[in-house]
């Protein structure tokens, strides 16, 4: 581990040391085991029609440290996590490893005399390699118990066979979590201190402007192209990615829905109406970026994937309410001339975000590889000039063509669309807010 | 959150452990605050560094490196480092005992935007005639490299930056010689802006392993900036005591008793269905010194601090936190018997090794935890959480000038592929040296 990430580690350490402990009754539990996902192509579930029949793979959570239970969530903080996918086909072969990028949480469910359910979500898959999506994973259940006491012990261990689209297999945990007792495990410090209480600005209230602003959208019938093949040198060898070349295809169908944008302004004092809908056009007012409604309900994914000596790959997967449409930027209010828009990723109906857009059963390069991550996969960008927001109608074109490179896969994508907006509604508002309490 | 995550303290006091040329222990309450008994930071210099390339080392079991010895003949295969785009050299300056020092380590960078950090890779067959064929491919973070300090120029052995995998394959102590070093001279280190080439192509042989090394690392020094850790707001004072210790005995071996797992899915792909197999470990960290620090607000009486440090009676100790470390680069040995449809017998040093301290109420608990260790032979990468063997002395022998601690190994363990339960106990005997105090300002808790 990194030298400097010790020192900040270390930094956070010493101010957790001397924090006083959490009010509310949050449980810490030391996990023994671990939770493993196995699959295998399977002739029975159709794996020659989409190619996979050669692949086998496990993805093995490994929890090796404390366990925070919040809130009926176990959050396995920096669990190591392997994905690891064997592709034997006639005429070659190759071994795929990846890790899940997202933090795993077990969802718990409790039931009647001390049972309980654990549902990992949707961060569970098969990675950038051949297997299960998350979607598919998502429904599984862990079935276990809780023990009764003052504290909480869950035990997690239980075996449950899966079918995933081509492939059949079994979600096997050892899963053991007992109450975590720094004593017995060598625990570290054995004082707290409550010495210095945290200090903060003194609450205040300020005056907002706010206008409200609702659009109906209609998106026409598109779609993003991505073309990639497995990168040269060695390291394409990591994804099972060497000579690999494929396409995929989001298809977005034609769709209506509505947009809501709000913009606001701290003032000193109430404006008039009209001076603050001339604020706005001229892109002093701040933009709250907000997540529009889920644009296209019908995304389908389609992938073909060819290797020399290996069977082809094809796969399709729908994808209801993968896209969403976004107005304002994504994490940071803004005010200026012109307002982003993006259509980008969200997650799935049952996983919430972090889905991967870009998944099918066969293996590829991810929607972070493709679209970026920060502040998440975009699939097409485009702006809008502020003063435009007030207009009866605009059209907004979104374009998202751009080359990737890494890891394993190189390629580059494709995709525009052109969007329509109605405003069909304006409202304003004066509200009082307290700040720093 | 107010206990720490003891994996993550482990894994920080691993990382923060001082260079072979550091003549002094660098405890986590140190590294932060500096110390009463000698030590403190002067200035971290951070250089960002963008590497692209690699290393590719392809290898095979050779009679000529002694392969029938070890029973890694039916082995070869191939094992890459990614630097997934770079990382930064860190430059510390300072004093320890009076005199200045610095300390230059090279750190991947943390997970970039598609979630990789440097890694190796490795994909190893198992083809031994008359048995079974199998094949094992596996991953491992890679971590950082600390830099040989000779006359002011920093050497970093890029052999450092890979590490042990599940599979069978040549430590990265056998490739050493095989790879180019980062030699970096002082207005290097203070500037950057330089581009360094480190391609190479080299056999190695060693270990049972024989094979070639190739490098197309391409390390390109960006501009130094100095790191500031100062945590904004107010800072009120805090008291400090801190006290010396010393490892001056130590005994006994802790056995990891592995096989592979049952479950077919998962033991196929790291080749380890019906393996099975001990690994002894006898870590030798004699002469190794650390602290045990006391900390809490300055207007609390010394007295509260030696009594939560078990050297005065009567004190408060509620508020007062109490940890410690004991750090040692490398000491001791791993020795590896493993057997599938042959057998393999390899041993390697045990590398870097901490003990860790802790005061509950009523004892003292220590935890000693190593570097994963690994020899040459399939294996399991055993887990560093809760460390290689843990065990408590009452808190009352906190007074002797001498402790000696009795340390179990720990509970079962799952790793991917294999099952490992461990046995066996370890001896400590730490040597107290005497208490300091300071004052010192830091950020808000």
């Amino acid at each position: 581990m990194a030298r400097k990430t010790a020192r900040v580690g270390l930094l956070i350490a010493a101010l957790a040391v001397l924090s006083p402990a959490p009010a509310v009754a949050d449980e810490a539990l030391w996990p023994q085991g671990a939770i493993t996902y196995s699959w295998h192509g399977d002739p029975a579930r159709g794996c020659a029609q989409v190619g996979v029949c050669g692949v086998q793979g496990a993805l093995v959570l490994r929890p090796d440290d404390e366990v925070d239970l919040s809130g009926g969530t176990l959050e396995l903080i920096d669990t190591p996590a392997t994905i690891r996918v064997r592709r034997t086909d006639p005429g070659s072969s190759g071994d795929c490893i990846d890790s899940p990028g997202d933090v795993p949480l077990i969802a718990l469910t409790a039931g009647r005399h001390g049972a309980v359910r654990a549902s990992l979500g949707g961060v569970a898959s098969s990675g950038r390699c051949a297997g299960p999506t998350a979607a598919d994973l998502a429904p599984l259940a862990l079935t276990g118990t809780r023990t009764r006491g003052r504290h909480a012990s869950f035990d997690l261990r239980s075996s449950l066979p899966f079918t995933a689209g081509p492939y059949s297999g079994t979600l096997t945990s050892t899963l053991v979590l007992k109450p975590y007792h720094p004593q017995s495990l060598g625990g570290f410090f054995g004082g707290s201190s409550t010495c210095c209480s945290a200090g903060g600005p003194r609450p205040h209230s300020v005056l907002v402007e706010q206008v409200d602003l609702r659009y109906r959208v209609a998106l026409p019938a598109s779609a993003v192209t991505v073309s990639f093949a497995g990168q040269s040198g060695p390291f394409c060898a990591v994804l099972d990615a060497c000579g690999a070349v494929g396409t995929l295809r989001l298809g977005l169908s034609a769709t209506r829905g509505t947009l809501d944008i709000m913009a606001t302004r701290r003032v000193a004092s109430r404006l008039p109406r009209r001076r603050l809908l001339a604020e706005l056009r001229a892109g002093r007012l701040v933009l709250e970026g907000g997540l529009g409604p889920s644009l296209a309900q019908n995304e389908v994914l389609s992938e073909t994937l060819t290797r020399p000596g290996a069977q082809d790959c094809s796969d399709t997967q729908a994808l209801p309410g993968a896209v969403l449409l976004n107005a304002g930027p994504l994490l940071v209010p803004i005010a200026g001339p012109r307002v982003p828009f993006a259509l980008s990723t969200a997650g799935g109906p049952e996983s919430g975000a972090g889905i991967d857009v870009l998944r099918t059963h066969c293996a590829g390069p991810s929607a972070s590889d493709v679209f970026g991550s920060l502040p998440g996969p975009v699939l097409m960008r485009g702006s809008l000039a502020t003063a435009r927001l007030l207009a009866a109608h605009s059209t907004l074109t979104l374009s998202g063509a751009r080359t990737f490179a890494g890891p394993g896969y190189s390629g580059r994508r494709s995709g525009s669309a052109v969007i329509s907006l109605s405003l069909v509604h304006i409202g304003v508002r004066t509200v009082r807010i307290r700040e720093g309490s | 959150m107010r206990k720490l995550l003891p994996a993550t303290l482990i894994a920080l006091a691993l990382a923060a452990a001082p260079a072979a040329a550091q003549p002094f222990p660098l405890t986590s309450i140190a590294l932060l605050f500096g110390d009463p008994q000698g030590f403190q930071t002067l200035r971290t210099t951070d250089l960002p560094v963008r590497v692209t390339g690699g290393i590719t080392v392809t290898f095979a079991g050779s009679a000529a490196a002694g392969c029938a010895a070890r029973g890694v003949c039916g082995y070869h295969g191939t094992l890459l480092y990614d630097p997934a785009g770079g990382g930064d050299i860190t430059i510390q300056s300072y004093v320890s005992a009076g005199r200045r020092h610095r300390a230059v380590a090279l750190e991947p960078a943390p997970l970039d935007a598609r979630g990789r950090s440097a890694y190796t890779w490795t994909e190893v067959q198992r083809d031994i005639a008359g048995g079974s064929a199998g094949e094992c491919a596996d991953e491992q973070a890679s971590g950082g490299a600390e830099a040989r300090m000779p006359h002011g120029a920093a050497i970093i052995a890029l052999a450092d930056l890979l590490s042990p995998t599940r599979c069978a394959g040549p430590l990265p102590s056998d490739l050493a010689d095989a790879l180019p070093e980062l030699v970096l001279n002082a207005s290097e280190l203070a500037h950057g802006r330089r581009t360094v080439d480190l391609h190479s192509v080299r056999r190695f042989a060693g270990g049972g392993f024989a094979g070639t090394v190739t490098s197309t690392l391409v390390l390109a020094l960006r501009t130094p900036r100095k790191l500031d850790f100062q945590v904004p707001g107010p800072r009120p004072r805090y008291r400090l005591v801190t006290e010396a210790v010393k490892i001056i005995a130590a005994s006994g071996a802790v056995t990891e008793r592995f096989q592979g797992s049952s479950d077919q899915g998962v033991c196929v792909l790291l080749d380890s269905c019906g393996a099975a197999g001990t690994l002894t470990l006898a870590p030798s960290p004699l002469g190794a010194t650390g602290l045990i620090s006391a900390i809490g607000p300055a207007r609390r009486p010394l007295r509260d601090f030696l009594t939560a440090l078990g050297l005065a009676r009567g004190g408060r100790v509620r508020g007062i936190a109490v940890s410690g470390d004991v750090v040692w680069n490398a000491g001791g040995t791993v020795s590896e018997r493993f057997s599938q449809t042959g057998s393999c017998l390899d041993h390697a040093t045990l590398g870097q090794g901490i003990l860790v301290l802790g005061l509950t109420r009523t004892r003292l608990s220590a935890v000693l935890a190593a570097a994963p260790p690994r020899a040459r032979c399939p294996g399991p990468v055993a887990p560093l959480a809760g460390g290689i063997a843990a065990g408590t002395v009452p808190r009352a022998e906190l007074g002797a000038a001498r402790i000696t601690v009795t340390l179990n190994g720990g509970p079962s363990l799952d790793d991917d592929g294999y099952t490992i339960s461990t046995s066996g106990r370890v001896s400590l005997t730490l040597r107290r040296g005497r208490a300091v105090a300071r004052i010192f300002t830091g950020p808000r808790f």
